[in-house]
Order: C-alpha cells, then sequence, then structure tokens
C-alpha cells in the first residue's frame, strides 16, 4: 500500500493534520500527484455514509488548497474540475466540491473552455437559498474568478451565463457576498449584452439603495457602510439604460428618506448624471429641480443643501456639456438653466428675506458649471442686482443687496480659471461703481468692502488707476473709522489684499494718512482714548506693513518716532514721562510684532534690519543710559531687546558672528567706537557697559538688550571671550551681587542658560563646580538669607534647563541639589516649584531654550525628565518618614511639574496622584491651588464617566471648587476661574448617579458666583450653572 | 427700618428647608402646627409651643405630587390638610394616629381630580363642610365635605375668562369670592332650588388679582394685584361691594394678603398684612369711618426674604398670637414674625 | 410647529464691538493673565452688553438663526437700574405665534445666568405685536412661568432653542 493511501486512510480516520501536510509535501515533492489522491479516495468518494463522502472529497480539496500551483498541472485541473463539478450534484459534497473549484478556478491552467462547464455546473447545483453565508461567498468568488479571468468565454454564453448569475445574486443579503456581486454586476453590466436583462440587473441592483447597513461593533470582516454605498454605486452609475427607472426611485428616495438617505442619494444622483446623459438630464431636468429647490431652499441641514446644491450643479453641467449638438449662443441659453435663473432672480426681489440666501447660492453654483452657462448667468444676475440696488431705497434691503453682489462676484472670480477673461468684465464699471457706493457710505459699508475684495482679488479685472482710486476711498474710510471707533478689520483685510497685487498705492496714499494720525508727542496719561487711538492705528500699520516696501517705510519712519520720544529734543519740565514711555513702547511692541510674524513667514528682507535697525537701537539706549537719570523705562528696553532678538534669527551664522563681535565689544568691553552702536545719537564718555565697576541701573539694565543679541546665536560661533566658563561665572556672580532688578538676573541668567546650552562641552568644568561647590557653599553661608537663596534657585533652573532640554547626564546632579532642601522650612516650597519651571515651556525662560533661538535640544527630554522624577516625588509625598512638612513640600513639587508636562506624561499615574492632588487642593497658596485645578481640568480631558478616576472623589470635589468659586472665600480671580472651570466639566465626566444627588446644591450655590465683581469669573459660572442645568436632567 | 413707624417686625424664626421657592403656608386652627409648601413638591410641617414659639420640624410630607404644591389649606377643624397642585389634583391629608406631638405618619386619604390644569388656590368653608378650589382651567369647584374623605362635588363655575388665582370663603356666610388673572373678583352662593352659581363680578383692578382676604368681622374684602395696589371694599348688600381704599406702597405685584384681628383697639377692623414681587411685607391697622376706611401703616419692612419675592402671608389665628404672621418666600423660607411696638 | 408663522424672516449681519482697550495707558501685553483687570479688586458691573451676550444666542423656535440675526433682541433694548433688569424683544412678525415661548427662552436664559437679586420684566417691544398685552402678562405671571417650567415639552423645546450654551 502507497504512502499516499495510507496518509488517505489514515486521515479519514484521524483527520490528523500531520497526514494532510504529509500528502501535501508528496504532491509537492513529485512523489505522488493529485489524481493519485483522488484515485486513493476512491471508495470514500462513492461510500454509501453521506458522512464519509463529505470527509473526502474535504481532503480532496484541501490538499488542492495547499500544493504549489506547478503541480496543478492543466491535466491534473481538468480531471479535478470535471470531478468536482459533478460532486456538486450531491447535496453532502457540494461544501468541499466548491472549496476546491475556488481554489482551481484561480490557477492558471484552468482555462477558458473550462469556465462555461463551471458556470453551469453552478447554475444548475449551486442552490444559493439553502447555503449558508460562507458557502455562497465560495460561489460568487468562483463566479467572480471566472468572470475576472475568462470573460470572454463567458461573453459567448451571454443570455445563458446572464440569467443564471441573476438568478443567483437575487435576494443575497449579506454585506460580505453583496461586495462581491456588486463587482460582478458592474463588469456584467458594462461588458456584457444586457439588452433583455436591464430591467433585471435593475432591480437586482437598485433593490440594494440606499445602503443602510450598518457594521455591527468591532466586525471582524471591517466592511464599512462606505465600501457597499462605492461597489453599489459602481453599479448604478454602470449604463445609461437604468437612467429612466433610476431618476423616479431616487426622488422618491430623496422626498421621503431621512437626512443620511437624502445624502446619499444626491451624490449618488451627482454621479449617475454624467453617465445617464444629457439627453434624460434635459427631459427629467425639471421634475429633478422642484425636488432639488426643496433641499436648497428648506433644508433638513446645511450639509444636505450643499450637497443638493453641487447636484444640481451636476445637472446643469450634463445637460449643458459642450458638445451638446444643440449647443446655443449664451444669451440664448434655454431649460433648466433659463428657467432656474429666472425663478431665482425672482426671488432676489426680497434681497433682505433669508429665501434671498440660497437663492444666490443656487446662481453662484452656477457659475462653476459651464462657461455658457456661467456667462449667461452672470448676464442675467448681476444686471438685475444692479437695477435693484437702484430701485430699492430701504437701507437695509440695500446692504443685503450688496452682500448678494460680493458673493456673486467672488463666485464669478473663482469660477473663471487665472488667464482667461474675467467673466464680470462686461459690468465691470457698473459693479465697481455700486461697490465704491457702498463702501464709502458708512451704513453700507461691510458689504461694500466685501464687494470690493471681490473684485480687487479677480485676476486682470481692475486697472492701475482703478486699484489706486480703491484705496485713495479705503484710506478715507480708515481714517474715518478710527475717528468712529468702528471695527477697521475688513478694510484693512481690502488695503492688504491690493498690497498682494501691487503696494504703491498704498504706500503713497495710506501710509501717510496713518502715520499722521500718529501724534508727535504722547498724549496726556489721564487721556485713555487718545492713546487707544494710536494703538489702533499702529495695529493697523502692523497688519498692513508686511511686504518689504511697506515695512521699509514702516520701520524708517517708527524708528525715528521712538528716538524723538525717547530723547524729546526738548526736556520740557511739565513733560509727562509714563505716557511718553507707554507711547515709546506701543511703537516698539508695534515694531517686535510685525517683525515677529515677517519671521514666522521667513520674509527674506528681516536680516538686513540687521544694520538699519539694530545698531539705532543700541546707538539709542546706550546714549539714554548714559544721559538720562534713569536711562529708559524697563518695558521699552525688553520692546527693543525683543526687536533684536528678532533680527537675529534671521542671521547667517558669519553673519552672527561678526555681529556677536561687534555686541561683546559694546556691553562687555564698553566699547561703542564700531558701527555697531552708529545713529543719530553722540554717545558721551561713561559707558563701560552693565558689567563695568559702578556702572549704573540705567546701564545694568541693557543686559536685557545684550541678552537679546546673544540668545539665538549658533552653537557653531565662537564667543568672543578668553574663557568661556571664567565669563559664566563673572556674569552669574555679577546676576546674584550686582543686580538690582530681577528684570536684569533674568536676562543674565538667559545669556548663562543658551551659552551653557550651546557650549556644554567647552563648560563642563564651570558646571561641576556649581554642584560641588557653589550650591552648597551658598546654602551653607549663614550670611544669606532665604531671598539670596531664592536668587541662587532661580538660577539653578536656568542652569539645569540647558543641561535637560539636551537630555545631559549632568542634569541628575542639579536637580538632586534642589531634592536636597526640600525639607527646609525657608525655602524648600521654592525649591520644589523650581521642579516646575525645569519643563514649563511657559516659564520665563522657556522662551530661550528653543528651536528659533537654535537652542540644543533632544527630543522628548521632557518625558525623559519626568520618568525620573514623577515617581521619586510621588514617593516622596506619600513617605511617612521625613514627616508632614517635607511631604508639602513634595506635594508642592508635584503640583509644580504636572501642571507643566502633558497629560500622557502623567496619565498612568493618575490613581496614585489623585488623593495627593486632593490635598494639594487646600495647600495655602493660591498659585499651587490654581495649578492642581488646572491639572484636574487637564486631567478631565477626554475622561469618561464609564473609567473617570475621580467620581469617588466628585462630591468632596464639588464642594471645594464651590468653596473656591465664590468670592469672598477666594481672592485670586485665577483660582475662581478654575474652580468654575472644572466644576463645569464634573457632570461630563462623571456617573449619573454621582452628579445627581449634588445638582441641586451646585444649581443653588452657583447663583454666587454669578454675582462675582469680574466678568471673566461671571462667565464661566454662567456656562458651569447651565451644564448643571442639563446635566442629569 | 423707620423709627418713626409705631410697630416694627422682630423675626422670630427663620424655616430653611424647602429645596425650591416655598409658595405658600397655614397656621393649623386648633393646634399649634404650621404647613409650608412648595416648588420641590413637599408639604412641612412645624410643631411650636405657642409660649416659647419655639418652631420644630414636626414632619416633611414628599406629597407624590408630580408638580409643584402651590397651597395648603387646613380643614377648620385642624384635623384635615388640604395640597393643591400644579398637577391639578388636590391632596387630602389626615395623620394617622393623632398623638399631640404631631409626630404621626401623614397618610393622602384621597385626591380630589376634575381641574384640568394647575391647581392654584383651595380654602375651607369657616364651617368645614365646603372646600372651593380654582385652577387655570377658568373654573372654580366647590365640594361637599362628607364623611370618610369623601367629596362631592357641588357645582362648578366656569365664570372667569383667564386663570383662577385663588378663592376665600366669607368668615361666617357661605359666601365664596374668587380672583382672576382676567383682573376680576367673582362671588358665588348655593342656590337652594338650584346649583351654585355667580351672584356678582367686579371689575376689580387693572391687571391680575392674586390674593382675597376678607375682613375678621365679614363686611370688608381686600384685594391684591399685579398692578401694585390693594384695595379695600366695603359689602354694601348681599352682592354688592363699594371701594372704600386703595391702599398702595408695593414697588411691583402683590401677591398675598393676610387679615387678622390683631392687636388693634375696639374700633380696629384689624391688621391688615401685605406683601409681593418687591419683597417689602407691610402690616396696617384699618379703621372704620362712616362709609370709609382709614388706613393707618404700623410696620414696613423691605428685603423681608433678602433679595427674593415673597408669596405668602399669614397671621396665626390662635388666640393670643393675633400679632404672629408667617411669610413663604422664594428663597425656600418660611419666617415668622412678632408686629412689636416700636422700642419695646 | 405645524404652523409657520414667518417663513420668511429677515436676516441682519450681526455686528462686531470695538476691541480697543481703553483699560490702561500702556499697550496690553500677549499673555492674557497677569494683564491688570484680573488681579484688582476692581469691580465689573454686569451691564447691558453683558446681558445681551447672554441672550444673543438664543435660537428662534421656527429659524436656524439667533436671535441677534434675526434683530429680536438688541443690545439697546436692555435696560437696568439698579437690581431691575427691564428686557424687550421685537418678534420677527406682529402675529408671531411664537412669540411667548421666545419671551420664555429669554426668561430662562437670564433665571439660569443672572444672580437672584435681579426683578426681570420681559416684554414685547410696544407695537411690535398684534397680542402685546397678553404676551407681556403671561411673560410676567410668576405662577404661569413656574408651571410652564414644570412642563416637560415645553421645556425641551426652550432647552433646544438655548443649545449652543453660552458665548
Amino acid at each position: 500500500m502507497t504512502s499516499t493511501t495510507r496518509s488517505v486512510q489514515t486521515w479519514m480516520a484521524t483527520e490528523n493534520e500531520a497526514e494532510l501536510e504529509s500528502l501535501v509535501s508528496e504532491v509537492t515533492e513529485g512523489k505522488t500527484t493529485l489524481v493519485n489522491i483522488v484515485k486513493a479516495l476512491g471508495e470514500y468518494l462513492t461510500s454509501e455514509e453521506d458522512k464519509i463522502r463529505t470527509k473526502g472529497v474535504e481532503l480532496l480539496s484541501s490538499v488542492i488548497a495547499r500544493c504549489p500551483a506547478d503541480k496543478l498541472t492543466r491535466q491534473a485541473v481538468r480531471v479535478l474540475l470535471a470531478f468536482l463539478c459533478q460532486k456538486l450534484e450531491d447535496t453532502e459534497t457540494i461544501i468541499p466540491a466548491l472549496k476546491g473549484l475556488l481554489s482551481l478556478a484561480r490557477t492558471s491552467n484552468c482555462l477558458p473552455e473550462d469556465a462555461p462547464a463551471i458556470a453551469k455546473a453552478l447554475f444548475t447545483h449551486a442552490k444559493m437559498n439553502v447555503l449558508v453565508q460562507t458557502v455562497r461567498h465560495t460561489v460568487f468568488s468562483i463566479l467572480d474568478a471566472l468572470v475576472d479571468r475568462h470573460r470572454q468565454t463567458l461573453k459567448e454564453l451571454n443570455n445563458e451565463f446572464l440569467s443564471g448569475y441573476l438568478r443567483m445574486a437575487e435576494g443575497e443579503k449579506d454585506p460580505r457576498n453583496l461586495l462581491v456581486a456588486f463587482a460582478i454586476d458592474r463588469v456584467l453590466i458594462i461588458e456584457f449584452d444586457i439588452k433583455d436583462y436591464i430591467e433585471a440587473f435593475f432591480n437586482v441592483t437598485f433593490c440594494y439603495f440606499p445602503i443602510t447597513f450598518r457594521p455591527p461593533p468591532n466586525d471582524p470582516y471591517g466592511i464599512t457602510t462606505d465600501d457597499l454605498k462605492a461597489a453599489l454605486r459602481g453599479c448604478l452609475t454602470a449604463t445609461p439604460e437604468f437612467g429612466r427607472m433610476a431618476i423616479p426611485l431616487f426622488l422618491e428616495k430623496l422626498t421621503a428618506g431621512s437626512p443620511a438617505t437624502k445624502r446619499d442619494t444626491l451624490s449618488t444622483m451627482s454621479a449617475c448624471f454624467p453617465v445617464y446623459g444629457s439627453g434624460l438630464a434635459r427631459s427629467s431636468a425639471r421634475e429633478l429641480w422642484n425636488h432639488l429647490k426643496l433641499e436648497i431652499f428648506q433644508p433638513t441641514d446645511n450639509i444636505t443643501a450643499d450637497m443638493a446644491l453641487s447636484c444640481t450643479q451636476e445637472l446643469v453641467k450634463t445637460i449643458y456639456a459642450p458638445g451638446q449638438e444643440d449647443q446655443k449662443e449664451d444669451d440664448e441659453i434655454e431649460g433648466l438653466a433659463q428657467d432656474v435663473c429666472q425663478e431665482c432672480t425672482k426671488i432676489l426681489r426680497e434681497p433682505e428675506k433669508s429665501q434671498a440666501r440660497p437663492a444666490i447660492k443656487v446662481l453662484c453654483a452656477f457659475m462653476s458649471t459651464t462657461p455658457s452657462v456661467a456667462r449667461y448667468t452672470i448676464s442675467k444676475v448681476v444686471p438685475y442686482l444692479m437695477q435693484l440696488f437702484r430701485a430699492i431705497e430701504e437701507t437695509g434691503a440695500r446692504v443685503s443687496t450688496l452682500l448678494l453682489l460680493s458673493d456673486v462676484i467672488a463666485a464669478a472670480r473663482d469660477a473663471t480659471d487665472k488667464d482667461s477673461t474675467p467673466a464680470l468684465l462686461p459690468f465691470k464699471d457698473e459693479v465697481f461703481g455700486v461697490a465704491t457706493t457702498g463702501l464709502t457710505s458708512a451704513s453700507m459699508r461691510a458689504p461694500g468692502i466685501a464687494c470690493m475684495l471681490g473684485l480687487v482679488s479677480t485676476q486682470g479685472l481692475l486697472t492701475d488707476e482703478e486699484l489706486g482710486f480703491v484705496v485713495h476711498k479705503a484710506t478715507e474710510v480708515l481714517s474715518e473709522a478710527a475717528q468712529s471707533d468702528e471695527d477697521e478689520a475688513d478694510i484693512l483685510k481690502l488695503l492688504t489684499t491690493i498690497t498682494g497685487l501691487t503696494p504703491h498705492h498704498v504706500v503713497e496714499q495710506t501710509l501717510p494718512t496713518l502715520f499722521s494720525a500718529l501724534p508727535e508727542n504722547p498724549p496726556a496719561s489721564t487721556d485713555l482714548v487718545a492713546h487707544a487711538k494710536y494703538r489702533r492705528t499702529l495695529e493697523a500699520l502692523k497688519t498692513l506693513c508686511q511686504k518689504a516696501e511697506l515695512f521699509e517705510v514702516f520701520m524708517v519712519r517708527l524708528t525715528t518716532r521712538v528716538e524723538l520720544l525717547c530723547v524729546p529734543a526738548s526736556a520740557d519740565p511739565d513733560a509727562d514721562p509714563e505716557a511718553r514711555a507707554a507711547y515709546a513702547y506701543a511703537i516698539l511692541k508695534t515694531i517686535s510684532r510685525t517683525l515677529a510674524v515677517k519671521v514666522e513667514e521667513k520674509h527674506v528682507d528681516v536680516s538686513k534690519y540687521i544694520e538699519r535697525h539694530v545698531p539705532r537701537v543700541f546707538n539709542l539706549f546706550v546714549y539714554a543710559s548714559v544721559t538720562l537719570p534713569g536711562g529708559l523705562h524697563s518695558r521699552l528696553i525688553s520692546a527693543a531687546a525683543e526687536t533684536v532678538d528678532l533680527v537675529c534669527q534671521t542671521l547667517s551664522t558669519e553673519r552672527f558672528q561678526s555681529f556677536l563681535e561687534g555686541t561683546f565689544r559694546v556691553f562687555v568691553d564698553g566699547d561703542v567706537s564700531g558701527d555697531i552702536a552708529q545713529g543719530q545719537f553722540k554717545i558721551p564718555a561713561g559707558w563701560k557697559g552693565p558689567f563695568a565697576d559702578g556702572a549704573s541701573d540705567a546701564q545694568k539694565s541693557l543686559i536685557v538688550l545684550f541678552a537679546g543679541s546673544v540668545v539665538s546665536a549658533y552653537k557653531e560661533n565662537t564667543i568672543p571671550v578668553t574663557s568661556l566658563s571664567a565669563f559664566l561665572d563673572q556674569l552669574l556672580q555679577w546676576s546674584l551681587q550686582d543686580t538690582t532688578s530681577h528684570v536684569q538676573q533674568i536676562a543674565a541668567w538667559k545669556i548663562v542658560s543658551s551659552l551653557v546650552n550651546k557650549h556644554t562641552p567647552e563648560v563642563l568644568e564651570f558646571l561641576n563646580d556649581k554642584v560641588a561647590v557653589f550650591w552648597p557653599t551658598r546654602f551653607e553661608d549663614v550670611g544669606l538669607d532665604a531671598d539670596n537663596h531664592r536668587r541662587t534657585i532661580g538660577c539653578w533652573v536656568y542652569l539645569a534647563r540647558a543641561l535637560l532640554v539636551q537630555n545631559h547626564s549632568l542634569t541628575a546632579p542639579f536637580v538632586d541639589r534642589l531634592f536636597e532642601v526640600f525639607p527646609r522650612a525657608d525655602i524648600g516650597w521654592d525649591a520644589a516649584k523650581a521642579l516646575g519651571r525645569l519643563v514649563d515651556p511657559h516659564a520665563e525662560d522657556g522662551a530661550v531654550l528653543v528651536k528659533k533661538h537654535r537652542a540644543v535640544t533632544r527630543i522628548l527630554h521632557v518625558q525623559k525628565f519626568v520618568s525620573t522624577v514623577l515617581p521619586r516625588i510621588i514617593d516622596g509625598a506619600t513617605a511617612k518618614e521625613g514627616g508632614e512638612a517635607v511631604q508639602l513640600s513634595y506635594l508642592v513639587g508635584l503640583t509644580a511639574l504636572i501642571r507643566a508636562i502633558p497629560k500622557a506624561l502623567y496619565a498612568s499615574y493618575m490613581p496614585t496622584l489623585i488623593p495627593l492632588l486632593l490635598r494639594g487642593v487646600d495647600l495655602p497658596d493660591d498659585e499651587i491651588r490654581a495649578n492642581v485645578i488646572d491639572t484636574f481640568l487637564a486631567a478631565a480631558d477626554g475622561d469618561t464617566p464609564e473609567k473617570s478616576l475621580i467620581s469617588a472623589h466628585a462630591t468632596s470635589l464639588v464642594t471645594k471648587m464651590l468653596k473656591y468659586s465664590r468670592v469672598v472665600e477666594m481672592r485670586n480671580v485665577r483660582v475662581r476661574v478654575a474652580a468654575l472651570k472644572y466644576l463645569g466639566v464634573i457632570p461630563a465626566i462623571v456617573r449619573y448617579d454621582v452628579v445627581h444627588p449634588v445638582k441641586a446644591r451646585v444649581v443653588k450655590e452657583l447663583v454666587e458666583a454669578l454675582d462675582d465683581p469680574k466678568r471673566a469669573v461671571r462667565r464661566e459660572a454662567v456656562e458651569a450653572r447651565t451644564t448643571w442645568f442639563k446635566a442629569a436632567a | 427700618m423707620q423709627v418713626d413707624l409705631p410697630y416694627e417686625l422682630k423675626l422670630i424664626a427663620t424655616l430653611s428647608g424647602h429645596e425650591d421657592r416655598a409658595w405658600h403656608l397655614a397656621w393649623n386652627p386648633t393646634k399649634p402646627l404650621l404647613a409650608s409648601c412648595s416648588g420641590d413638591r413637599s408639604v412641612r410641617l412645624y410643631s411650636y409651643s405657642p409660649s416659647a414659639l419655639d418652631f420644630r420640624l414636626a414632619a416633611s410630607i414628599p406629597t407624590g405630587h408630580t408638580k409643584s404644591v402651590r397651597a395648603v389649606a387646613w380643614a377648620p377643624s385642624g384635623k384635615t390638610l388640604v395640597t393643591a397642585s400644579f398637577d391639578a389634583n388636590i391632596g387630602v391629608w389626615e395623620r394617622e394616629e393623632d398623638d399631640e406631638d404631631g409626630a404621626g405618619e401623614w397618610e393622602c386619604l384621597t385626591l380630589l381630580e376634575g381641574h384640568e390644569t394647575e391647581c392654584k388656590s383651595v380654602a375651607y368653608s369657616s364651617t368645614g363642610t365646603l372646600l372651593a378650589s380654582c385652577s387655570r382651567d377658568k373654573s372654580v369647584w366647590v365640594w361637599e365635605v362628607q364623611p370618610d374623605a369623601d367629596f362631592e362635588c357641588l357645582g362648578v363655575m366656569m365664570e372667569h375668562t383667564q386663570d383662577v388665582k385663588c378663592v376665600a370663603w366669607h368668615p361666617t356666610e357661605e359666601l365664596l369670592a374668587s380672583a382672576s388673572y382676567d383682573d376680576t373678583i367673582r362671588f358665588y352662593i348655593d342656590d337652594p332650588s338650584d346649583d351654585w352659581y355667580c351672584a356678582a363680578t367686579i371689575q376689580a383692578h387693572e391687571s391680575t388679582v392674586w390674593s382675597l382676604a376678607w375682613s375678621p368681622d365679614g363686611r370688608f374684602l381686600a384685594s391684591a394685584s399685579d398692578d401694585k395696589t390693594v384695595k379695600i371694599w366695603k359689602r354694601t348688600g348681599q352682592f354688592q361691594f363699594k371701594e372704600v381704599l386703595v391702599l398702595t406702597g408695593h414697588e411691583r405685584a402683590v401677591f398675598s394678603l393676610a387679615w387678622g384681628k390683631g392687636k388693634g383697639g375696639a374700633r380696629s377692623l384689624g391688621w391688615l398684612a401685605s406683601t409681593g414681587s418687591d419683597g417689602i411685607i407691610f402690616v396696617r391697622e384699618l379703621q372704620e369711618a362712616e362709609d370709609t376706611v382709614t388706613e393707618r401703616l404700623l410696620t414696613k419692612v423691605h428685603d423681608a426674604h433678602g433679595v427674593h419675592d415673597i408669596n405668602t402671608v399669614a397671621w396665626c389665628p390662635t388666640t393670643g398670637l393675633e400679632d404672629i404672621l408667617g411669610s413663604a418666600g422664594d428663597d425656600g423660607n418660611c419666617k415668622i414674625w412678632r408686629i412689636e411696638p416700636t422700642g419695646v | 410647529m405645524s404652523e409657520i408663522y414667518n417663513p420668511n424672516p429677515v436676516i441682519f449681519s450681526t455686528n462686531k464691538q470695538s476691541k480697543s482697550n481703553i483699560h490702561s495707558i500702556w499697550l496690553q501685553d500677549d499673555e492674557g493673565y497677569g494683564s491688570d483687570t484680573y488681579f484688582d479688586d476692581i469691580v465689573e458691573p454686569i451691564d447691558q452688553n453683558e446681558i445681551f451676550d447672554l441672550i444673543r444666542t438664543i435660537y428662534d423656535p421656527e429659524h436656524p438663526n439667533t436671535l441677534e440675526e434675526l434683530n429680536v433682541v438688541s443690545a439697546p433694548q436692555i435696560k437696568i437700574s439698579g437690581n431691575h433688569l427691564h428686557v424687550e424683544f421685537t418678534p420677527t412678525v406682529p402675529h408671531c405665534g411664537m412669540s411667548t415661548l421666545i419671551g420664555l427662552s429669554i426668561r430662562v436664559r437670564l433665571m439660569r445666568s443672572l444672580p437672584d437679586r435681579f426683578k426681570v420684566d420681559i416684554v414685547v417691544k410696544p407695537g411690535s405685536h398684534q397680542s402685546e398685552l397678553a404676551v407681556n402678562k403671561q411673560l410676567n405671571d410668576k405662577e404661569r412661568v413656574a408651571a410652564a417650567l414644570e412642563n416637560p415639552a415645553l421645556v425641551k423645546t426652550i432647552e433646544a432653542t438655548l443649545q449652543q450654551g453660552v458665548v
């Protein structure tokens, strides 16, 4: 007995996988053939016992399925096909037989001439209504394979195949099978001659429309509604023949259907129109439009309305598709387009009514259909609106008319492509006139501007003179707006749009007007309105002067203005220094904000201001620090520093190197001979730089300016000092001993931080000394008080951050030092809070160690830091030894840290954190309290009643939040706001049974916050109370 | 608190506990027991010792009404309590075993259904044999009180053209008055040969008539209105009423009136308390002069319930306590006041 | 709502408010917090605009538009004196059967958003509604309002008009 026979017998007895394997490998190795296996199976395949027969064929099919293609020889395939087809007759063997057939149908040795036999066998023996889904799926798959590979031969069968197939496909319900069936349908409809079967195919496809199938939750087959929709749509759009029958069905679904159905129908129709052709579109246009109209004018919702709109577009496109034999000249467009145009323009008679909106939408939609329809529509709508505008007196209606017109203009602009002549050209002068009327009359300004915007942004419509005219008018409006304190955003948008096309008009007309609107001298500090007024002008300038040409003028004029303000020609006695400073500050701030936008958008013209702007700034401030008592206001210095910083961010390495050298000469050596501080003013002797002995406060304060010019240096730049470590030491000492203000310290520390970060390897000695000597000595020094220590901790944060952001190994010892002082009563909490500042993007130095300042940073440094520090803090906060006080310090550290980091980093610790945070809320420190509440807020985001961690504490949290929302309990506005915000989210993240019992109380007690002295708090109170009213209702 | 007024209102007790506005309160005529009702659908009962006036919560009845309980009223016997609710029903309540300290379980003996919409007021006739109720359905019902908490409807009067806000029985006769959103007051009696009918109507005010109160001697009727006035009507014939006095001073709608004997002299018609949306409580002594009536302002207190509306005032009927006034407000509280001569 | 009282109402473009700050002579720094108003003790009283902000976003029961867009409410129609608040609104059409519902929505929004001390009167603009007195009387009848708010169906409708929450 051959091994084949043995394996077959054993398998039949045991169904042992191993036997199957060995059979397969025998075939693979050529030791036996499939035909042999059939022989070996002989008796089983004819057995009286149903089970045996089934198993027999099963084995065969399994082997076929597994054995390599090359073993399925032509001869084998032919035999097996015949064999299996015949096994279809036997209800016991049909299932495994189908499996086998599927494998074979997919092999290359299954030739066209086999296809008809297989198909016929299926048609006669596969009774779909009695087969289960999986088996039906096999049948469809076989048919799919045949249609896919042997289309031609099947086409020869045509009707026989079609009718056979249709019988099988009919009544299929399972989405998995339908996906295959739809694929087959489409091929048959397109490629076969279905003239006798159109209705049949229509029924077997359209009966599924619209697809209402919703995939079961976590459905293993991952069939989506869209898969089915797409597949079905493939069939519906397969032949124009469906058109006549389809349209009524679509319309029925559209009227009767749910919003979902409506949308599906609309997009399907859009897809079908082009296929069904212009003839049908034209003949059923009226009926279609009557239905679409409803969806547009009495929309169920906006999305559906828009889809109806684009469906209408498709319809029109189809009807007036180019190359239609009865194409007419534009002016004699007939049929739908004409009717709808008339219909909609009629509605426009009442431009202020809500129906005018959809009407204009339709007309605008027409403009992006076909060129002829677009031209036709414009030729009808534009004149109509013109005449309407002239006819009506009532302002409200005129405003609405202009608004409608602006829509038309915009639509016309977007419809015509760049280089072709603007569709609006024929009506330009009239429209331009009307738009101007709107622009120049206060009551119709907004829509007037909207129209103008459309006009100016239409390629090749307005001439340069016309643009000049617009700018002229707009400039007038702008100055009026300033007078009447109107919102000027729109008019500025118009002007900026024009600067995009051609700047010179704005340069010549608008800028002078705006500059002359800036007062020579500062208004009195009592005159708040006047101060607000020039700020508006500056805001306008900022918006307007982005483009190089304008920005240049802007810089010259404003920098000069600053100089004049800071160093008044005549120091008149009754001057108002604060007002003067405030004015100058506003201008500097405007410069820096404008620069910020330009740097952000990488404008190339920024870098040249290293010569034009920066020296003037240095010159001015140095001069002032020497000549003016007390120098210039610190706000001015920091604003100026911002401008320098921004310019520096655009420098090349080389340019930066030379700039650095200049800067160091000015600030470190106190040498202003170089061109780096050239400008308006002759700097008298007495300038030695901020670090020099006996430097005045005013001069020391210029460290801020110095910082602004250093922090964005490249790490490749060499710092022009003999020893960097030594320099840093001096700087540090200076910051701790010689500074006279916090601002000065921060500036110094920013420099230190930036340099350490970019030159770490170079300054290791410095760093080690800090950890080993500097820190201990300062904290052991009894001569130093808590303030000194706070300062030490202050600079420590800057040092540590410089290392932390690059994942440097030295970070650890720096952090350890902070932990060491946690137990100290005097500064324990300060050290703890410092932990948060180490990773707080909003910390004072946050802006230093960032990309734009070319800092050396590693990704995930925060994660790395948190993963080591957070567990440590949690332990400390919970550890009994060390006692209450130490625990509290850790708690403070925890709140500070958590506040500063993204939720993801501590989410996993939440269960442990919640009880700690609950304690934190009650610490006697509003900053901490606010932090904690913010943390709860952050944690709440994405939280749900099902998995919420705070459910257990909800009631006590509610009580606390209510307490902190009351002004009598809590003076700090930030805490009140935070508390109310959090109160507002609780109902969303806590189970009903927790919320409900407290609802009445919350609603009642929130009344007090509704009467808070601060508007910001009241707003949150209203929000929160509204949510609670809705909650558990 | 004006010092130039002869009397002042001394706050004796603040009874909090309702979770929603307190709509109404009623003193038990025979026992030291006070009932209040609220938007929270509950009724709270307070007992007190007439000497010490120490109010203690005796019971809180959830009532089972599905909407606000707008009004409560005691039968003259003091045994039965009725509740009028926005759920259109009237509840009839008695205490299971009548132990004196008022701690017994209160049970609903029966629920009078018939009104179509919110029931707004109920009242027992002086003898306790009749019960009247009114509703937004514009109707006034008169029920006969029969043994075993059985009530038979004797008449339904659909005279008003709008909500009926209040019903009030004459202190001695079987004469019923009703006040309405239609600005009128109507009077009803039982025609021996026929049914109850509306015997008279007066166009009383310029806006909703919220409340009515008969003078203790039954010769006068007071009405309070949304038009901010209180009017005194003299009964000049069986069904004739003449306006004899208009009391002004309220700054918003007047919601409630109470007319008690007070502690005035022999010629006094008693003390009239009024209150409303302005949160002011007025107490006036009325006196008769020829065919008119004169007022004497005894006292006036602003913000008696803080910033809140006051919905009801009611005099304690117990002899000796005629100077005790109760009030119920939107703050959910009931307050007990004593009217004392200033500076005592 | 079977009957539409005004199928084609006038839509008004809602106007922006002036943004210029006149609290200080110093240009405000970009940070939201810190900048004055936040920590000082200056009391910012509830004013016309704040009330308007509360009711402008209420939706019209008949249209997908807010009361502001339909000019049903406007800041000048709001008067505050002490604890007395007087709100006037303008129905889109004189026969608008929705007026009481609109008024009720306004009342509910204000009841929920204002401290108890306010006594609120809500009336339709004089001459703007054919049954002006009836509507006003109903809107200001405390008992009717209270009862209305115990009517689940009605409350549902009102909640719908308040859907957007507050600004």
